[in-house]
């Protein structure tokens, strides 16, 4: 591929990322207006972000050293990972739901971090543990053996190596935080404003898309920032990567592990499914009278609604994100993929309304809008968490094939997509795991109720909470299915 | 390696394709041109959207299209009519989800969306008279009292705004919030009309520790309720029916006060872009009539605007202990039941951009 091609590719991306930007601006005519009490939303926002990124780093590596202890088989990993990511693809009211029923009294700012810590930690713990074994494993035990003790290693070993996987991470858990609806307004109360809550009551409330587009360019000027801020991240430039060697590593758990985590991974996860499985009985009965089995026709859209824009969701995002690396992007243009935040979930998924517009509400359009919504959303969390370091990882090997004279299509054959299959099937999976509870994105992008997380929602504002929760439980069994089946598509043809 | 490639992705694309084929035949697909059989009748298609929860299996939307088809064909045998269900997620979304998705009626606004509605879009006028809440554009459908559900031998229940203050529900009461929630704001507007000025900060402060959580939406907050972690919570006067009958649960109760409850009206209008406008007009008279306005009041669990529907019914029951005049103390049309009436219980941008300050001003 020639440079210029290249270029126009790029440019075409760049456009495509920024159209949801572009259409609040569309929308409202191009009149930007900052909402009352704008500082105090910034000062606010941040505050509670900050908060929560330093918490949930914290408790990760916490929870990072017990899935190193812990994690000593194959089995016993995928055992203690899965548990410790269920909060974060639970749905975000399980999680405050159940935490309000354990910690009836709890409120406020600290309310808030300490939620936004639970869904996140146990996900944190995983990118940690994983890097930890993958990069540093070898050197850790060298280092047990000559007797270097464990503070040693932690402070003077691990963390150091960390430094651009927990700016990464941070990155990630500050902009997810920002975007924050149900929890701080459930455990914040008044006091608790984010850009989403500034973003909701715009467009729901006022139908203000001025104050929307407003808070969408800050959003972007805070990318901007962002990309500069990343110059520093490339300072060490190893990155998350794929964990290949993880298992065979068993003296690391000596070395760093601890069960002091044990809480860390587990408790979240205990919440949550406390809260989902709390009422089974009477959530059944609610289904019966819902009338919902009553009519086969409406679940069974629902059912091919999940099923497919969780797979086409998973297949475009993985898709984009392949496309991006194999125009082989300079260290700018990673920066800028790295600092990329879709704007609220509500502006992404009204941007997506623009496909297929003139045309009439259909299952096709509706299921390609959810899954370009998704792609928009979640490639850039992707790529922050691993397209990133397998890219940087197969630079030499590229640069050496080019130097070498091969062409661009035999770079991309023999050694970008060969390598990058197993994280292709990956991020695919944890996408279409996501995409089966979702219902923000599916609420506002389709014209229908045609997922499973939608009809969740549904029940639940039908006076049917319990049938809800079974409903969200169904669609974590479905996704986990989901995830294995994309993953074992991974391992199989990376074979 | 190449093999087992081409299958999976092989198999994934034909999933979506047979998924998409399947659906295609089902409801339509017409960006692939796969249109559904043309039946031998004309059909004329009527866009409504709506709010999530009202088009549901177990809303009331896809019952009154059923009986709106089928009325239709008996008055017109010559001639069909399909009603397409969109959905705009709750009733915030209409305005900007009508912008992108062209209908033929938008039903879901409530009194505080309205005057938003009536200043970013045209409307036309429905001819439907002499009903309830309803202007010439915009057609009220079904209504409910705001106030407090409680459960009986729980605790005792408020009888005023001012009982709601009394050490007994201390972390006890669960709360809307007003910037997110329709019936969160009409809280705030009840207590802001109730004890105007100072008065209203102070209730609020003294409010704070007998509120146990302010949710973003009234359903995340009667979960709550129904749950059991709050015992009284803010919602409809018709939420007790939905136990009584749906979970054969007796213990549910609305909290009558002696002032005036805000009440939650329901609207349908037709766009100006309408492209079936004579259909949609012919709708909202449908909507009106006691046969569907019964279907609204036994699926949405509100109350209808035309009497007529809820006669024998406990919805009658409710309706009579509002309007209790011996209770009350008083009579005639605009204080009929013991609501306040719709002209107080709307607000424009600026007393609700001020409204919403004080509520953020007071900590919950």
């Amino acid at each position: 591929m020639t440079t210029r091609r290249h270029a126009v590719f790029w440019w075409v991306l760049v456009v495509m990322f920024l159209f949801p930007y572009g259409f609040s601006l569309l929308i409202s005519g191009g009149s930007l207006r900052l909402p009352v009490g704008f500082f105090e939303l910034c000062v606010r926002s941040f505050s509670q972000a900050l908060g929560s990124t330093a918490t949930t780093l914290g408790l990760g590596i916490l929870g990072a050293a017990f899935l190193i202890k812990a994690g000593q088989t194959a089995k016993r990993l995928s055992f203690w990972e899965g548990i410790a990511l269920l909060p974060a693809i639970a749905p975000s009211s399980a999680m405050v739901f159940g935490f309000m029923d354990m910690l009836p009294n709890f409120r406020g700012v600290w309310a808030v971090t300490i939620a936004h810590a639970l869904i996140s930690m146990g996900f944190v713990s995983v990118i940690l543990a994983r890097a930890i074994r993958d990069r540093i494993g070898a050197s850790l035990e060298l280092a047990w053996v000559e007797g270097a003790s464990r503070w040693v290693m932690w402070r003077r070993a691990v963390l150091p190596s960390l430094k651009s996987d927990l700016f990464a991470v941070s990155v990630t858990i500050f902009f997810s935080s920002l975007a924050s609806f149900s929890v701080p307004l459930l455990l914040g109360g008044s006091q608790a404003v984010t850009f989403e809550i500034a973003i909701h009551h715009a467009i729901r409330l006022e139908n203000a898309w001025d104050i929307a587009a407003a808070l969408s360019v800050f959003q972007l000027s805070l990318l901007v920032g962002a990309v500069a801020l990343l110059r520093f991240g490339q300072e060490n430039k190893s990155v998350l990567a794929r964990h290949r060697e993880s298992v065979s590593r068993l003296g690391i758990g000596r070395v760093v592990g601890s069960f002091l985590g044990f809480p860390v991974v587990v408790f979240g996860s205990a919440v949550v499914l406390f809260s989902l499985f709390r009422h089974p009985i009477e959530g059944w009965a609610q289904l019966q009278t819902s009338g919902l089995f009553e009519n086969l026709d409406a679940l069974w859209l629902t059912l091919q609604g999940g099923l497919a824009t969780s797979t086409l969701a998973g297949v475009l995002t993985s898709t984009l994100l392949l496309i991006f690396v194999s125009l082989y992007p300079s260290d700018s243009k990673m920066r800028w993929m790295s600092a990329y935040v879709a704007p609220s979930t509500a502006i992404t998924g009204f941007a997506t309304l623009a496909i297929g517009w003139g045309h009439p509400p259909s299952f096709f359009w509706d299921v390609l809008r959810i899954s370009v919504g998704a792609a928009f959303l979640f490639a850039p969390v992707l790529w922050r968490l691993r397209w990133e370091g397998e890219l940087r990882k197969l630079n030499g090997q590229v640069q050496v094939a080019r130097t070498l004279g091969a062409n661009h299509r035999l770079i991309c054959l023999r050694i970008l997509f060969p390598q990058l299959w197993p994280t292709f099937f990956w991020s695919g999976g944890l996408v279409s795991f996501w995409m089966w509870g979702d219902y923000a994105l599916g609420s506002i992008a389709a014209s229908r109720s045609m997922t499973v997380g939608m009809l969740a929602k549904s029940l639940m504002e039908s006076y049917r909470l319990e049938a809800a929760s079974l409903i969200l439980a169904f669609s974590i069994m479905a996704g986990a299915i989901s995830y294995r089946l994309f993953t074992l598509g991974g391992l199989r043809v990376g074979r | 390696m190449r093999r087992p490639k081409v299958l999976l992705t092989a198999g994934l694309v034909g999933v979506l394709l047979g998924i998409i084929v399947y659906n295609g035949r089902q409801f339509g697909i017409d960006g692939l041109n796969l249109s559904r059989q043309v039946p031998a009748k004309k059909t004329q298609t009527l866009r409504v959207l709506a709010y999530s929860s009202f088009i549901s299996s177990w809303g009331p939307g896809p019952t009154l299209a059923r009986m709106f088809e089928h009325e239709y064909g008996k008055k017109f045998p010559d001639s069909a009519v399909n009603v397409e269900l969109l959905q705009a997620d709750d009733a915030g979304l209409l305005l900007a989800k009508m912008k992108v998705l062209s209908s033929d009626v938008v039903l879901g606004f409530d009194q505080f969306s309205r005057p938003l509605a009536k200043k970013s879009a045209g409307w036309k006028k429905h001819q439907v008279k002499e009903l309830r809440f309803s202007d010439e554009e915009f057609l009220a459908f079904d209504w409910a009292p705001i106030g407090f559900v409680y459960r009986e031998g729980e605790i005792d229940p408020p009888v005023s705004l001012a009982d709601l203050l009394h050490p007994r529900f201390h972390g006890k009461i669960a709360l809307q919030d007003p910037r997110s929630s329709s019936p969160g704001f009409q809280f705030l507007s009840w207590v802001a009309s109730d004890m105007p000025g100072n008065k209203t900060v102070e209730y609020l402060r003294k409010l704070k520790s007998n509120v146990h959580s302010v949710s973003g939406s009234w359903s995340q907050s009667y979960g709550l309720f129904t749950r059991g972690l709050a015992s009284v919570v803010l919602s409809y006067a018709t939420s007790p029916l939905y136990h009584r009958f749906t979970e054969k649960d007796e213990r549910y109760r609305f909290a009558v006060f002696k002032s005036p409850h805000p009440v939650q009206v329901e609207f349908a209008a037709i766009p100006e872009t309408c492209e079936q406008c004579d259909l949609a007009a012919q709708f909202l008279n449908f909507i009106n009539a006691p046969p569907a306005q019964a279907v609204i009041m036994n699926k949405n669990w509100m109350l209808p605007v035309n009497e007529v529907a809820a006669r024998g019914t406990p919805f009658a029951d409710i309706m009579a202990a509002l309007s209790d005049s011996s209770r009350f103390g008083r009579t005639g049309a605009e204080n009929l039941f013991n609501v306040r009436p719709l002209t107080v219980v709307q607000a424009d941008n600026t007393e609700r951009d001020q409204l919403l300050r004080t509520w953020q001003g007071v900590a919950f």
